[in-house]
Order: structure tokens, then sequence, then C-alpha cells
């Protein structure tokens, strides 16, 4: 023993990788379990319970290597280091998230593939087949990348919006489509996406609401009469995958408001204002994604929206206007349509979509299903 | 499982290595067989049969041959024992479903394919294995008389799975050594190859590899001339990296549990002729093709023209051997044809212009690249008119911004400026600790954070 301490000494590379190993195989082993990542926003892998069938299919040892890595020691700093390396080596891109100027973050899309949202249009086409005696409106809402286009680096992989919308306007019934691209373009120099999420801010959601209510014969608020309160660091979705060291957090933002909503008989406020603590700050909205909610305003008319979450915060201003505003994920519904629609003789009928999700979505063919 | 791996460093490793430390030298091979067969079954628990019946067959088999020196009859029966086993092995499972492919697709008929995962690295050790029998029969090395160090040798997980192939002879007189098989110089080296390994893996193979994969998902026949271009520079430094960086591992991995496997690759790129380029790309596969189909076909002793027949079945079967499809069998038949060209007449060509032979070669691997990884023979042409006609397509410019620092870091760390850098300093501890710590911890980080850790020898 006393001699191989001897020798060892002639050998530090052996002696300092031998306790840089093992001190962090040890401290990692001993340090404490979280459930989920903040900086990622996602449940970290839970060790998983033995099965032989598990084993046996292969399912069990990845389990094992993915708690190890999601649990590793001081996993947010070297998440860290590979962005600052990435950083160095010129990498304007992680984990499926683009770069671009001022901090602007995109998805990447290195092909994109228009199968599923053309056949989209053709739903919402059959859809309004049968209800052409109603006020239908789509609104297909262009992600930042088609509307900032000068954060957009030149040639970044990124969703081509004018694309798809340019396809919805021939092969949809053009009394229908409501264009918001033009609204937003007029106001690139105001802050109306996101930096870090792949949500519009409420102050976007607000132009394309004005032209909505313009489209349908409605009176907007004025912006001039809409009070934004804000919420400091907020790092959305995008952020979460990228992970950059040197991201420049949101400023997220909304406007008071007492309405409520009705999510499965339970009556509360539209803002879960907890969620303003947490990570997640945009799922304050319309409380998440609700399958069906209903909202009572203060105005005329009944709608209902078919939306996903470029819906939330688009929403409240449309509370004064409205009697009732009814919101249905699509994801969560497993009854027809038909029968909501004329049990409460809805006036206005809005499908609002970002370009991002109706590209991909596949719950839009139950619109035409169970009736 | 894989070496780049948080698991494996952090877990697998440091407790086999404590392990393999502390126990008696008696032990310690009975300790590299049950680790060996825990890696192995890792990733595919069923395919843990395949590998004891692996090391009985050839063991006994060797036995066999042992026991009935100079009976011809009985050794040939040892031996064919071996050989049937192993390569039937490699049919069932690696070719089996490409051939009912081909049959249903000529013959019409519609038989079911098996569609069984391919056991990870059965190429290798079948290859190891058979080797053994047929050296054994050679007279080359004894039989090997304890089975513990047999498996050892059979199941040892650092080559296990991508090489480099280590044959018997290479490792015999360690496993049966007992003391003295451990030496600090051996760990102290074996750290350093390891921790080179790891960063031509992880920093190098994965970072210049995400782009190819860009180019594959966008489809290889919308790219442009440029980004074909740029897609199979990368491309060619993925695959050197990684499957360099894994066998450098495995020689690390080797040597700190006392074993000095052969070298794999020898600088491959700085090549003057694909002669050259052979001699130093996956060496210990060639020297196996070289050793136990080539020489035993006649090699160069029977005239040219039996020779080129001799390299036209070894450059074949080595396509083959990447993998079970035409692509494969394509990219062995145009390296038979290159290095046919060269036998006859340009090597004393090339030797007399080192600059255009330099040239020559890498567009001759970069397009051999290209057949070895797009198995679609549509898509295949289709690239390789990209690569040579001017066509417009997926743009280069964000790609080039992206992978501009790193594809320039792999191409200098393909030169012989590393392996300078290597001599220069190998022993100088200020300079070699904080490099191996600057690799390590940013390998760590990449593989925290992995978004992008493929492992490409699937189909070998």
């Amino acid at each position: 023993m006393k001699k191989l301490i001897e020798n060892l000494k002639k050998y530090p590379v052996v002696i300092f990788f031998g306790v840089l190993l093992y001190t962090l195989a040890i401290m990692d082993l001993f340090s404490p379990v979280q459930e989920r990542s903040e900086l990622e926003n996602r449940s970290l892998q839970t060790f998983p319970k033995f099965s032989w069938e598990q084993l046996f299919n292969n399912e069990y040892t990845p389990k094992i290597e993915d708690f190890t890595e999601d649990h590793f020691i001081k996993r947010d700093t070297w998440i860290s280091l590979k962005s600052i390396s990435e950083s160095l080596l010129g990498k304007k891109e992680n984990n499926g998230v683009v770069y671009g100027e001022d901090g602007y973050l995109f998805t990447k899309f290195v092909t994109t593939d228009y199968t599923q949202m053309k056949k989209n249009v053709g739903y919402i086409n059959k859809f309004m087949e049968r209800h052409s005696d109603r006020k239908v409106s789509v609104l297909l809402a262009p992600t930042a990348p088609g509307v900032m286009t000068d954060k957009v680096l030149n040639g970044s992989p990124v969703i081509d919006t004018d694309y798809i919308l340019d396809y919805v306007t021939e092969n949809i019934d053009s009394s229908v489509l409501v264009d918001v691209r033009q609204v937003l373009s007029q106001h690139t120099d105001e802050y109306i996406y996101y930096r870090t999420d792949h949500h519009w801010t409420t102050l976007g959601a607000f132009y394309a609401y004005s032209e909505y209510m313009e489209t349908v014969g409605r009176d907007a608020i004025e912006k001039d009469n809409l009070e934004f309160v804000e919420v400091e660091n907020f790092l959305g979705t995008h952020y979460s995958k990228s992970k950059n060291y040197d991201v420049k957090a949101d400023v997220l933002s909304y406007i008071e408001s007492d309405a409520q909503i009705d999510i499965n008989g339970e009556i509360n406020s539209i803002y879960e204002k907890e969620k303003l603590d947490v990570r997640d700050k945009y799922a304050m909205f319309l409380r998440g994604n609700p399958g069906k909610a209903t909202i009572k305003g203060n105005g005329t008319g009944k709608i209902m929206i078919l939306k996903d979450s470029y819906a939330n915060c688009f929403v409240p201003f449309m509370i004064d206007s409205y009697e009732q505003i009814d919101i249905y994920d699509m994801r969560y519904i497993t009854m027809g349509l038909d029968q909501f629609i004329e049990a409460e003789n809805y006036d206005e009928i809005l499908f609002l979509y970002n370009c991002e999700t109706f590209l991909s979505d596949k719950d839009l063919m139950k619109i035409n299903m169970f009736n | 499982m894989i070496f780049s791996n948080i698991f494996f460093i952090f877990r697998f490793l440091t407790i086999v290595l404590f392990v393999y430390y502390i126990v008696p030298y008696k032990y310690k091979n009975g300790v590299i067989t049950i680790a060996s067969l825990i890696f192995y079954s890792w990733g595919e628990v069923k395919y843990f049969p395949i590998m004891i019946a692996s090391t009985i067959v050839d063991f006994f088999s060797s036995q066999y041959i042992e026991k009935n020196r100079g009976n011809k009859k009985k050794m040939k029966r040892g031996l064919a024992c071996s050989v049937i086993f192993n390569l039937g092995c490699l049919m069932f499972f690696k070719y089996t479903d490409f051939f009912i492919t081909n049959i249903n697709s000529f013959a019409g008929t519609s038989i079911p394919l098996l569609n069984i995962p391919l056991p990870l690295g059965i190429s290798f050790y079948t290859f190891q294995t058979m080797s053994y029998t047929i050296d054994v029969y050679r007279e080359k090395v004894p039989a090997e008389k304890n089975i513990i160090n047999f498996s050892a040798f059979v199941t040892m997980f650092p080559q296990l799975i991508a090489g480099p192939i280590v044959l018997y002879s290479d490792i015999n007189e360690k496993l049966n050594t007992h003391e003295g098989r451990i030496t600090l110089d051996a760990i102290n080296e074996g750290i350093k190859l390891f921790i080179f390994g790891l960063g031509k893996k992880v920093l190098i193979a994965n970072n210049v590899g995400a782009l190819w994969t860009d180019i594959e998902t966008m489809g290889f026949a919308a790219v442009s001339t440029p980004l074909a271009w740029l897609g199979i520079i990368a491309y060619s430094l993925q695959i050197y990296f990684d499957f360099s960086g894994y066998s450098l591992m495995a020689i690390g991995l080797g040597k700190m549990l006392g074993f000095d496997f052969p070298m794999n690759f020898n600088l491959p790129y700085i090549s003057k002729s694909i002669t050259e380029f052979w001699r130093r790309w996956h060496i210990t596969l060639s020297s196996w093709f070289r050793e136990y189909v080539y020489i035993p076909l006649g090699g160069n002793r029977k005239g040219l023209k039996r020779q080129i027949l001799n390299m036209l079945v070894v450059w074949f079967l080595t396509g083959f051997w990447h993998g079970a499809d035409w692509n494969f069998m394509l990219w062995g038949l145009y390296y038979f044809l290159l290095l046919t060209v060269e036998k006859i007449f340009l090597l004393d060509w090339l030797k007399k212009h080192p600059v255009p032979a330099r040239v020559y070669t890498l567009l001759a691997i970069a397009v051999g690249w290209a057949i070895f990884y797009i198995t679609d023979l549509g898509a295949l042409s289709g690239f390789i008119v990209k690569m040579f006609s001017l066509s417009g397509g997926v743009s280069a410019g964000y790609y080039l911004r992206n992978y501009f620092v790193s594809i320039l870091i792999g191409i200098l760390c393909s030169t012989s400026l590393t392996t300078k850098f290597w001599e220069k300093y190998k022993n100088n501890n200020l300079i070699m600790i904080p490099v191996l710590t600057a690799i390590f911890l940013l390998s760590i980080a990449y593989l925290v954070d992995s978004t992008y850790n493929p492992f490409i020898y699937f189909r070998f």
C-alpha cells in the first residue's frame, strides 16, 4: 500500500482524474433527487420501478440512463457550460430552437410537411358546409418568424407562414378568413411576440383581436383605454429547450379583469395568477388549456372559439363585447360539436390557431366527427 | 450501453474499475466477464444467451482441436463447428431479412421478415472468436484452458460492440498474467486516451454530425451543391471522429484494465492514396480480412489476375460486413475498383504528385461516404449528381455559419497536429492535465444536455 502511494505520486494524471471521477460520482449519488427542472420546464425522469417485462422490452435500462442524466449533479451548470461552448463555436441553434437577432428564439423547421395542414383546411371547409348559416371565421396567427422577419437571421430554417396562409387563403371561402398578417406587420417595432416563447404577446393578440372585431362588424376596445399589467422575467417554451446562457427574459403582460371562467362547473378568475410565480407564466391565461370552458361577458351574442393556446391571451379582450364566450380545445373534445352549436345557438364561430399548430394539428378532424 | 454516456462513466465504469482493482488477481478475469455481460445485456437482454453460446462453442471447438492435434479430420471438424456457428449467427441475425426482402422483390413472394434487432457488436465478436479458433487450428496460439479467461477475452466490454477487433493472440499473455498485469503507467496512459477518445466522439463527431442529420431530414436531393459538399465533409468528419473516438476510448479502457489493444486508426485523412487510406482506416478490420481471407486465398502469390480476384472477394465481403444492404456492397466494390486501378498503374503516379494525390484521395473518400451512408440508391445518385453539377437547393449559408468552426476544428484534428501534440506533451503534466480536464468537463456538459448523441454502428 505504502509502495502504491509512493508510486502514485509519479502519476498526477491518475490521481487527479481518479479523484475527479470518484468525487463527482459519489457526490452525484448523494445529491437530492428533484422532480422537476425549472430551467427546462419539464418533469425529470423518476427512478424506474423494476419489472421483468420492461427489462425484456428494453424499456428499463434506458430509463435508468435517463434518470442518471436528468439528475446528474449540477445539471443546470453543465447545461450552461454547453451553451457557452456552443456559442463560442458560433452555433446559432440548440435542441430544435433557432436563434435570431436581439434574443429572439424560433422553432427550427428543417423541412415542412404540409400534408396535415392541407387536410385541416379540408376539415374546416367540410365544417363550414354544415354551418353556412352561421358566421364562421378562421384566424390563423402567423408565428414570430413570419412577422418579425428582420429578427430572423438570413437563411434560418424556420416556418414559412406565408406559404401556409396563402394556401389557406386560396382554399378557403374568403369571407371567413381573418388575415392578421398586415395588421401585425404594421407593428413590428412594438413588442408583439415574445422572444423566448412561441406565443404572441398580449399586445400582439390585441392587434389581431381588433382585426377580428372589424371583420365581424363589432367595435373593438381602443388601445389607449387598456392598461397592461407587466410581469418581469418570463422565460418561455423556446428557452426551455434552447437553454442558452445569454437569454433575454421576456416581460409578460395582461389586462386586469374580474371576469370568471367556468371549467366543468368550477368557477374561478380567468387568470390563474399563481402561475405568475412559476416558470410557465403564460399558463395563467384562461388557467392553462381547459378542454371546454365558458366565460360570461358583458356584451351581446354568443361565440364559440375552437382554439389553441394563442387564444388564451386573445379572449380576455372579447369579454366586454360578448354575452357568452365558449372555448373548445379539440384535443379534449370527444363529442360532436354540432349538438353544442345547436344547443347554444352560437352567433359566431371562430377557429383561432397559430400556423405552427395548424400545420401539424391532428385533432381538427374531430370537428366533423361524433355527430 | 455505450461509452459516451453519463451512466457508463459515472456508474458503470466507476464501480467496475473499483471492484476490478481491489479483487485478487485470480478473480479479475471473472470480474471482466460479469461486468461485460451486464454491459452487453444492458441494451438487449434477450441476446445474453448468444454471448454465452458464442463463448462456449469457440472454447470447446478449440479444446477439441487442441486435443486432436495431428488428426487433420477431427481438427477440421472442430474448426468447422466454430466457423459455421459464427458465420451462421452473423448470417441469421444480420443478413436474413436482407435476403428475404430481395427474394420477395425479385420473385414476387411475400415471405415474412424476421424483424429481429441486430445483436449489438455481432459483426465484431463473431470475427474475433472465429479468428481465435482458426489461430488454434493453425497452431499460432495454444487453446485457452480456462473458460473464465476465455470468456473475458470474448466478452471484454471495452472492445465488444465497436472494435477494435482484438485477436486472442493480442491479449492472451496478459489474460494469463497474474502479477503485474495492471501498471500505473498503463492506467496513466489509458486515462489520457479515454478522455481524448471521449472528446473526439462527443465534442467533434456529435457536433458536426448534426449537420448531416439535418441534410438527411431535408432530403439529399433538396440541397444545393455547396451544402452537399458541406454535408459530406461533415459526415466524413463525423464517421472518423465517432469511430476512431470509440476505438480510442476502447484502447484507453483496455489499458486501464491492463490490456494492450491494437491501434485502429492512424490519421486516415492524411493519406495520399486509397491504398494508404485503407492502411490507416479501421486497421484491425483490414488486417483481419488480410489474415483470414486474402492470404488464405493466395494473396498476391498466384499472379496478378488471381490477386485481383482475391481483392474482389475481400472488398465485396468488407462492404457487406458493414451492413446488409446493396449500397454497402457497392461501397466495397467501389473501393475494389479504386484499389485495383491504383495497383495497376495509378499508385506510381500518385507517389510523384503528392498534392493531386491528396485531393484525389479525399474526393474519393468523400464520395465513398456518400455511398456508404445513403442506403436508397435513387437518393444516392441524386446526391452524387448534386455534388458534381452546380445546382440550386437549400443554400449552405446558415449551415456554414453554424458549423464552420466545428468543421475547422475537425479538419485540424484530422491532421498530424494531434499526434505531434501527443508525442511532445504526453508526459508534460502541466499541459496534459488542463487540456484533459477541459475536454473531460466539456464532454460531460455535452452528455448531460445531450440533444444529439447517436450510436452509428447499429448496422455493423
